[in-house]
C-alpha cells in the first residue's frame, strides 16, 4: 500500500514536472512567437515612424490575449516607439467606451495609465513564477541591424491554473491508486492471507493435540502451495521422527526395565548366599578362635553386612522404581523404634565420642500404625548419615506432634547434627539416587548414595515430605513428615504384631520343651536356621519340602513350622494348604511361619490366604527370627548366649 | 502583485512621465530637425517593402535611387546608404534633372519644385515603357498619385500609395505599407 503511494506519487511528481517544463517552454515560445510575430508586423511602422498603426496593431493582436499584461515596442533607437497597457485600457473602459477607442491609439495616455513602464533590453526572459509574471524582450532584425523591440509581459495565471491542476491530478492518481490498490488487495489478501491463516491454524490444533497425523490438504501451485507442502513434508518428518522416538523410548523403557529386574533378580539371587555367610560367620563367632581368625571374622562379617546393606539399598530403589513397594500397618512404638535404632549405633557412636539426643515431644502419642520396618529404615538411613558426617558434638533426634485428628496423627521426625553440612548448591541433588554432596564424600565417607533417595521415596510413598535444613560446617538437620493411623486399643488384637513382645511374654515355656520342623530346600540356608534353633535351645527337625514336611507332620506332633514358600515337589503354599484341611485337628492348627525371600507387594496375603500365621522375610535378622519364635512357641529365653 | 504596481503613488510615477516626454519631445524636435534623413530612412523602408521582379536586377545587384530635381537630401542620405542593404543589395544614389539619366533607376525619388505638368510628364515617360519596375516617390508632390505615381510622401511621415500604378510597373507592396499607408488611391490616369 505504502509502496504503491509512493510509486503513484513519484511519477505523478515526475510526469507533472515534465508536463510543467514542457508548458513552461511552450508558453514562452508562444509568448515569444507573439512578440516576433508584433515585431514583424511593426517593423514597417517603427522605420516609418508611424506609432499609429503599430498601436492599432499591438492592440489587436493583444486585445484578446487574455494573459499579456503589458506590451511595448521599442524603436531602433530604444525609444518606447508604441505601447498596450491592459490597466490602462481597462482603466478607460470602465469609464466609456468612446474614450477607450480613443485611449488605444493614444499612446501617451496608457503611459500615463499604465501600472508601470518597461525599460529597454534586449532579447532577455525573465520567468517569474512567484510574482506571477514572465518579461520577453524580443528584437527584429533586418541586414542593417535592429528594427525594433518588442516587450510583453505575460501573466502566468494559465500556469498557475495549470498546476493547480497538477495538485489536483496528484490527489486524484494518487487518490485513485490508493483506492485500486486497496481493493485489489482485499481480495489478494484474501487468497494469500487465508491460507497462511489457515496454516497457523492448523499448526496451532497440532501443537495443542500433538496429533501430527494431521495434514493440510489445500493443493494450490502458487508460493502457498509450496509452504504448505513443506509443512506437510515437516509434519510427515516430525511424525516418523516421533514413531522413531517413541520406538526408541520404548525399547529404552523395556530394556531399562529389564535392567532394573535383573538387578532386582540379581540383588535378591546374591542375598541369599550373602545371609548364609553372614549366619555362617555368626556361627563361627560362637566357635573357639584364636585372636587372629577373631579378627579376620569380623572384618569378613563387616564386609557381608555392608554389602548386605548395598544390596538391599539396590533392591529397594528397583522396588521402589517399579512401584512394587508396600507398606504394612502394624503398631509402633515410637520410643522403642528410635531408642532401638540410637542402641544399635551405640558403638560407632561411644567411638567417636559423639552424644545422642532423643527427644520425643510430650503430645506424640505413645503407640501409632504404620510401618515400623520403613520408618526404621528411614530413621537408620539419616542417623547413620548423621553419625558418619558428624565428628564433634551431638545429634539430636526429635519427634514431633505436627497434627492430629480422630483417626490420624501427623510426626514430624527429625535428625540433626553437627556435622559437616552440606553446601546449598548441592541441597538439591543429594536425594538424588547414586549422589552424594560430591565425589569426594563417597571416597572419604563411603555409601552408595542410595540412602537419601530411598528414604526420600519412601516417605513420600507414605504421602509424607522430607526437607533438608543445612549451613556447610555447622550441621545439617533433615526431618520428615508421615502421617500414621492413629493406635486404638482393638487394633491390639488384631496384631499380635512382633514388636509386643511384652504381651505375649507372660506365660513362658522353655525352648527345650517346643520342637520345630523347618522346612527348606537349600541347603545353606538349612543349615543356618537348624544351627541357630539348635544354638537357641529349640529341637529342630527338617523335612527338604512340602512333601517329606507332611509325611514328618503325621508322624510327630510340632510346636511350629518355618516353612520356605518355593521348594521342588511341593511348594509351602500348597503344604500349608494340605496341613490345614487334612490333619486331625491338634495337628491342624500347628503355627506356620513362612520364609520367604520374596518380600514383595501381595507375598504376605497369599502366605495368609494359604494358611501360615506370619512371615520372614529372606535374608532375615536372626533377633528377628527368634523373635517370631518365641512369639509362636510362647517360650523365651533370657538371651544368655547372645 | 498587480496590486502592488496600481499601489504606485502619482508621485512616483511623476518622474518616469517627465523622462517619457522628454524623450517624445527630443524624438519631435529630432524629427523636425532632420527631415530628410527621416524621408531617407523611408525611402530605404519602402524599399524593403517593395518586391521587384527578378528581371529588374538584370544589370548588377545594386539598388539604383535616382534623385529627380532639386536634391533636398544632400550627403545625409548618401551617408546613411552607405553600408546599408535592402534585401542584400547596396544602394547606388544618383542624382539627375531628367528622366533620361536617371535610366536603370529602381526607385525615382521626385523632388519638389516641380509644376503638376511637369510631373505627370515625367511619370508618363517613367511609366510609357513595359517593364520599367520603377518605384515612384513623390515629395509631398500634389496630385503626386493621381498622376501615375506610386507612393507620395506627405507631412507627418504619412504617405498615399496608389496600387494600381505599382500593379503596372509589377511592384508587389507588402501589405506592411499598404497599411501604413494613409490613403490608399487605386487610381489610373490613363
Amino acid at each position: 500500500m505504502f509502496v504503491s503511494l509512493i510509486a503513484s506519487s513519484f511519477s505523478t511528481i515526475l510526469f507533472c514536472a515534465y508536463d510543467f517544463q514542457q508548458y513552461k517552454e511552450n508558453f514562452i515560445k508562444e509568448t515569444k512567437q507573439l512578440a516576433k510575430l508584433i515585431g514583424d508586423n511593426n517593423d514597417a511602422s517603427v522605420e516609418l515612424q508611424q506609432f499609429t498603426p503599430a498601436q492599432r496593431n499591438l492592440n489587436e493582436l493583444l486585445n484578446n490575449n487574455t494573459q499579456i499584461v503589458t506590451g511595448v515596442i521599442f524603436d531602433k533607437e530604444q525609444r518606447l516607439f508604441a505601447i498596450y497597457s491592459k490597466t490602462a485600457l481597462l482603466q478607460a473602459k470602465d469609464k466609456n467606451i468612446e474614450l477607450y477607442d480613443k485611449v488605444i491609439l493614444d499612446k501617451d495616455w496608457q503611459i500615463s495609465h499604465a501600472e508601470f513602464i518597461p525599460s529597454f533590453s534586449q532579447n532577455n526572459t525573465t520567468f517569474a513564477l512567484l510574482e506571477n509574471y514572465l518579461d520577453i524582450y524580443v528584437s527584429t532584425f533586418d541586414e542593417n541591424g535592429r528594427i525594433n523591440t518588442v516587450y510583453l509581459r505575460s501573466d502566468l495565471t494559465s500556469i498557475r491554473e495549470r498546476i493547480t491542476t497538477y495538485f489536483f491530478m496528484f490527489f486524484l492518481i494518487v487518490g485513485s491508486v490508493l483506492i485500486f490498490v486497496s481493493t485489489l488487495s482485499v481480495p489478494l489478501q484474501r487468497s494469500i492471507s487465508k491460507p497462511i491463516l489457515e496454516l497457523e491454524r492448523i499448526a496451532n490444533i497440532i501443537s495443542k493435540k500433538k496429533d501430527y497425523s494431521i495434514r493440510i490438504k489445500d493443493r494450490r501451485d502458487d508460493e502457498i502451495g509450496l509452504l504448505i507442502d513443506a509443512f506437510n513434508g515437516m509434519l510427515s518428518k516430525i511424525e516418523l521422527q516421533n514413531e522413531s522416538l517413541i520406538h526408541a523410548k520404548e525399547v529404552a523403557e523395556s530394556s531399562a526395565k529389564a535392567k532394573q529386574e535383573f538387578l532386582a533378580n540379581m540383588s535378591h539371587e546374591i542375598r541369599t548366599p550373602i545371609n548364609g555367610v553372614m549366619g555362617m560367620t555368626d556361627l563361627l563367632q560362637d566357635t573357639k578362635l584364636n585372636e587372629e581368625q577373631k579378627h579376620l571374622l569380623k572384618v569378613l562379617k563387616s564386609s557381608a553386612s555392608h554389602l548386605l546393606v548395598v544390596i538391599n539399598d539396590i533392591l529397594d530403589i528397583s522396588k521402589i522404581e517399579s512401584g512394587k513397594l508396600s507398606f504394612e500397618e502394624q503398631v509402633i512404638d515410637v520410643k522403642e523404634v528410635t531408642s532401638s535404632i540410637i542402641d544399635a549405633f551405640s558403638i560407632q557412636t561411644n567411638q567417636k565420642g559423639l552424644n545422642t539426643i532423643l527427644d520425643i515431644s510430650k503430645k506424640v502419642p505413645e503407640r501409632i500404625v504404620g510401618d515400623p520396618v520403613r520408618l526404621k529404615q528411614v530413621l537408620i538411613n539419616l542417623y547413620s548419615n548423621a553419625v558418619k558426617f558428624t565428628f564433634d558434638g551431638s545429634i539430636i533426634i526429635s519427634v514431633r506432634n505436627k497434627f492430629e485428628n480422630d483417626k490420624k496423627v501427623t510426626l514430624q521426625f527429625s535428625v540433626k547434627d553437627t556435622g559437616i553440612g552440606i553446601e546449598k548448591d548441592k541441597i538439591d541433588h543429594i536425594f538424588n539416587s547414586f549422589t552424594q554432596a560430591s565425589n569426594e564424600t563417597t571416597r572419604k565417607f563411603g555409601g552408595t548414595g542410595l540412602g537419601l533417595s530411598i528414604s526420600k521415596q519412601l516417605v513420600e510413598l507414605q504421602g509424607g515430605q522430607m526437607y533438608i535444613e543445612s549451613t556447610v560446617d555447622l550441621g545439617s538437620t533433615f526431618y520428615f513428615e508421615i502421617t500414621f493411623k492413629k493406635y486404638i486399643a482393638t487394633t491390639k488384637a488384631v496384631s499380635n504384631a512382633s514388636s509386643l513382645q511384652k504381651n505375649t511374654a507372660e506365660v513362658q515355656d522353655k525352648p527345650s520343651s517346643k520342637k520345630i520342623l523347618l522346612v527348606e530346600d537349600n541347603e545353606v540356608n538349612q543349615m543356618l536356621v537348624l544351627r541357630l534353633l539348635k544354638k537357641w535351645g529349640y529341637v529342630s527337625d527338617l523335612a527338604e519340602n512340602g512333601k517329606i514336611a507332611l509325611e514328618k507332620l503325621s508322624e510327630t506332633d510340632y510346636d511350629l513350622i518355618l516353612m520356605d514358600v518355593h521348594m521342588p515337589e511341593m511348594d509351602g503354599y500348597s503344604a500349608t494348604k494340605e496341613i490345614r484341611s487334612s490333619f486331625p485337628a491338634s495337628k491342624r492348627d500347628v503355627p506356620i511361619i513362612a520364609m520367604t525371600a520374596s518380600a514383595l507387594k501381595g507375598e504376605f496375603e497369599r502366605c495368609k490366604k494359604a494358611g501360615m500365621n506370619d512371615y520372614i522375610s529372606k535374608p532375615f535378622k536372626k533377633d528377628n527370627l527368634l523373635q517370631k519364635v518365641q512369639d509362636y512357641t510362647n517360650s523365651k529365653e533370657p538371651l544368655k548366649n547372645e | 502583485m498587480k496590486k502592488s504596481f496600481l499601489n504606485i503613488s502619482p508621485l512616483q510615477l511623476v518622474p518616469v512621465i517627465a523622462v517619457l516626454f522628454i524623450l517624445v519631445f527630443q524624438q519631435e524636435s529630432r524629427a523636425q530637425f532632420d527631415e530628410y534623413e527621416r524621408k531617407a530612412g523611408i525611402i530605404n523602408t519602402f524599399a524593403k517593402y517593395v518586391n521587384w521582379p527578378s528581371k529588374a536586377f538584370m544589370e548588377g545587384d545594386k539598388l539604383v535611387l535616382g534623385i529627380l530635381g532639386d536634391d533636398p537630401f544632400g550627403d545625409v542620405i548618401d551617408n546613411m546608404f552607405r553600408n546599408r542593404y535592402v534585401n542584400g543589395r547596396a544602394w547606388e544614389i544618383r542624382r539627375a534633372k531628367t528622366i533620361r539619366e536617371l535610366k536603370g533607376s529602381h526607385i525615382v525619388f521626385m523632388a519638389q519644385g516641380f509644376k503638376e505638368e511637369e510631373v505627370k510628364t515625367f511619370l508618363q515617360e517613367i511609366y510609357s515603357r513595359n517593364n520599367s519596375f520603377v518605384l515612384t516617390i513623390g515629395d509631398n508632390i500634389p496630385n503626386f498619385c493621381k498622376n501615375g505615381g506610386i507612393i507620395n510622401l506627405t507631412p507627418n511621415g504619412l504617405y498615399t500609395l496608389n496600387i494600381v500604378s505599382a500593379n503596372k510597373a509589377q511592384l508587389t507592396i507588402d501589405v506592411k505599407l499598404l497599411n501604413l499607408a494613409s490613403d490608399i488611391i487605386p487610381y489610373d490616369p490613363n
